[in-house]
């Protein structure tokens, strides 16, 4: 049986793979199964933004039921984004959930993740801390994400080199690298209280 | 490591019912006495509850084995999560029953969990058949082994705790029923996703009806579910207490029944619409558009008379797909795949006038509908007026007001005068005839407006007079009641006055009676005893002087 889902699968990864627009936008579709029910996503972080420079890994699973249903995608790479969890890498974004609507293709969806990075909905969070520093905070949560860019989707840009030296405070103390990060992150950079954080 | 140490507990856990049961052995000699020795004790009856543990989950192994091979990572996490859940609820079990509380009652409901378990995972698995590509038959065997065993043990507990309940009378089997008859239910509905799933798989092209099918044995499934719990529910608060634990599955059940009856009923509702309102677009037509692909499965659209599988339909918002695409998304959806036109409000006026048949939405009308001054059939119902303002919302809100009974359209007054219909909203898909036609359309429409507020205001005026005559009868039937009021206690009074006062004795048939005659009684009770304290002291006198 070829079901609508795997042949529209089949023409939308053609459409990715051969637009010149999408190279230009540094997006990329790759395959992980022969029966096209399992993709990965690829996408750049926006110019100025913190995730400036930064390539992102996205796990895609498309439904038995696409297009009707959306697909299911989630962040491989760790960021730090009010919409998108620091934990599982799960994503909030409408059009993923209640407002998919059947011309969307998976070109679409990677394009609005990349739109979601460049402008952030700390109203309507994934991440409850990130979103809270994100509004009382920002300028630390630029440098974070900023951090976390460097740290996790191999971006060259300046990092943050004191949080460095703060996070190898903590692995010296024993902890995990980035249970240390996270803590630190958490906790606005502050070393004491991501420690406090760390023993609880 | 855990492996190890897994196994490493079953065999201290065999070793030690050995050493319990030799040791009785040891001890008694004979088979009976032992045996009594063993379930005296109760440390050898807690190392044996222990291997009845490790042994269920032994036997679960196994089962899981035969039925399902390696379990994957989601359906284990979902199998944990799932218990945490119902061993919660069977503790809260626990202390509704506390006074049921033996060994065999938690023997019961280990087996209970034991069997969910399976259910749970049996569902999993038809679940994740939907979306492997390739089923083998190995994987229907096991599938189709493991649901039957399964429907036959929920028959037999079934079978078993209601010829207790009749036999004593309610207990807590009455639990074990309800629980063992609510997983058949699940058994069945995971059967008939099977079966569908099955036939899908046999056919070559993809099964358009597959979807309303699942549709509405959900709805069936569900309705006997909330049934079974409602019963339950009743059944448990008139004979023991009110079951708190099953108050969670219930809430569920019913938000998916619930839930499942929308689905029915909107999609239901946006293909009849699909079928009868929207216009098939031919050849000809076809080819004024620049862009022949169906959105949804990316094929060319190709217009061919009279195959239906192939057949194209265009929406009121003017994108055409693919009838049977579109019936698809209906059953989930009720937008536009496009620009997410809701598709249940009833079109605007301009397409209404082109399409002959009546449409859906407009049946609830009531039927003393007076003729209007307008030539174009006007939509009488609330919603129409309701969803024009919220056209981006979304189809929810519309439907909610529709689905609501106290929300259908009432019965005008023959009086009334019904609204002219608003312009459509979506502009972009006219031609500059129809604008101007809509133009001229429009000057028609705002002067019926203006007629119908006149009429309004007349109305209102004509009402305001009704009123003032009323208050003003009210006023003066209030009056009139007064003046009889004061005349009646006017004439009570004079009656008093009149009644002669000679004796104590009660002469009048009035109310004053009962009170006059009591009053007469203290009289004549005081009468009595000063005679008798009269006679008193006559006595004492008496005897005082022939003292003296």
């Amino acid at each position: 049986m070829v079901s609508i889902a795997t042949a529209r699968i089949k023409r939308e990864f053609k459409e990715v793979v051969t637009s010149d627009e999408l190279t230009k936008c540094k997006i990329k579709l790759e395959l992980l199964n022969d029966n096209f029910t399992e993709l990965k996503g690829e996408i750049g972080g926006p110019p100025d933004t913190p995730y400036e420079g930064g390539t992102y890994q996205l796990e895609i699973k498309i439904p038995e039921t696409y297009p009707f249903n959306p697909p299911k995608v989630r962040f491989l790479t760790k960021i730090w984004h009010p919409n998108i969890s620091s934990v599982t890498g799960a994503i909030c974004l409408d059009i993923l959930k209640d407002q998919w609507a059947a011309a969307m293709t998976l070109r679409t969806v990677l394009l609005s993740l990349q739109a979601l990075l460049a402008t952030p909905e700390p109203d309507d969070p994934q991440d409850a801390v990130v979103a809270n520093q994100y509004k009382t905070n920002n300028k630390i949560f630029v440098k974070t994400a900023r951090h976390w860019t460097n740290i996790y989707a191999g971006s060259t840009l300046a990092a943050e080199p004191e949080f460095d030296s703060k996070v190898k405070q903590l692995i010296d103390m024993g902890f995990d690298n980035h249970k240390s990060r996270v803590a630190l992150s958490s906790h606005l950079w502050n070393v004491e209280h991501a420690i406090e954080s760390l023993y609880n | 490591m855990v492996r190890f140490r897994s196994e490493l507990v079953i065999l201290i856990s065999f070793l030690l019912t050995l050493t319990v049961i030799i040791n009785a052995f040891l001890h008694k000699k004979q088979f009976y006495p032992s045996i009594v020795y063993l379930t005296k004790s109760n440390s050898s009856m807690a190392v044996i509850y222990l291997q009845a543990f490790v042994l269920t989950l032994l036997v679960g192994k196994l089962m899981n084995k035969i039925f399902f091979g390696q379990l994957r990572a989601i359906e284990l996490e979902h199998l944990f999560e799932r218990s945490w859940y119902a061993i919660t609820e069977t503790c809260l079990a626990f202390t509704v029953f506390r006074d049921d509380f033996s060994p065999r009652f938690v023997t019961m409901f280990t087996l209970l969990l034991f069997l969910k378990c399976f259910h749970w995972l049996a569902e999993d698995r038809v679940e994740y058949m939907e979306r492997s590509p390739n089923i083998t038959l190995l994987f229907h065997s096991r599938i189709v082994g493991l649901m039957a065993l399964l429907m036959l043990l929920d028959l037999h507990f079934v079978n078993l705790a209601y010829a207790h309940t009749m036999a004593k009378g309610a207990s807590v089997q009455l639990v074990f029923g309800f629980e063992y008859a609510i997983l058949f239910v699940n058994i069945l509905s995971t059967m008939t996703k099977y079966l569908l799933h099955t036939i899908d798989l046999q056919n070559e092209n993809p099964w358009e009806n597959k979807g309303i099918f699942i549709l509405y044995s959900d709805l069936i499934l569900g309705f006997i579910r909330v049934l079974l719990y409602l019963t339950f529910m009743s059944l448990m608060f008139k004979i023991h207490t009110f079951p708190l634990f099953a108050i969670r599955p219930m809430y569920l059940s019913l938000r998916s029944f619930k839930k499942s009856l929308n689905d029915v009923i909107l999609s239901r509702r946006a293909i009849r619409n699909l079928n009868i309102m929207y216009p098939d677009v031919t050849p000809e037509q076809l080819s004024q558009y620049p862009d022949t692909i169906c959105i949804i499965c990316r094929e060319e659209m190709t217009a061919q008379n009279g195959d239906n599988s192939q057949q194209i339909k265009k929406l009121p918002c003017d994108h055409i797909f693919h009838k049977s695409c579109l019936r698809s998304w209906f059953q989930r959806q009720q937008t536009c795949p496009t620009c997410r036109t809701s598709i249940l409000r009833p079109p605007a006026p301009q397409q209404q006038a082109n399409q002959p048949q009546q449409p859906p939405q407009q049946q609830q009308q009531p039927e003393t509908e007076p003729a209007t001054p307008l030539n174009n059939r006007i939509p009488t119902n609330p919603n129409f007026f309701i969803n024009n303002n919220r056209n981006n919302i979304g189809s929810i809100p519309s439907d909610f007001f529709a689905n609501m009974p106290g929300f259908a359209a009432p019965p005008l007054p023959p009086f009334a005068f019904m609204p002219p219909p608003l312009p459509p909203l979506n502009l972009n898909g006219l031609s500059d005839q129809d604008l101007n036609q809509m133009e001229g359309n429009e000057r028609h429409n705002v002067e019926a407006r203006i007629h119908c507020l006149r009429n309004i205001s007349t109305l209102l005026n004509a009402s305001m007079l009704q009123m003032q005559q009323y208050m003003n009868i009210c006023a003066a039937s209030s009056h009139l009641e007064n003046l009889t009021q004061t005349k009646t206690s006017i004439e009570n009074d004079l009656k008093f006055i009149n009644i002669p006062e000679v004796t104590n004795k009660p002469a009048k048939e009035s109310d004053e009676t009962v009170t006059s005659s009591t009053n007469v009684k203290q009289v004549e009770e005081e009468d009595e005893s000063d005679a008798i304290r009269r006679r008193r002291l006559q006595l004492f006198e008496a005897k005082s002087s022939s003292q003296n």
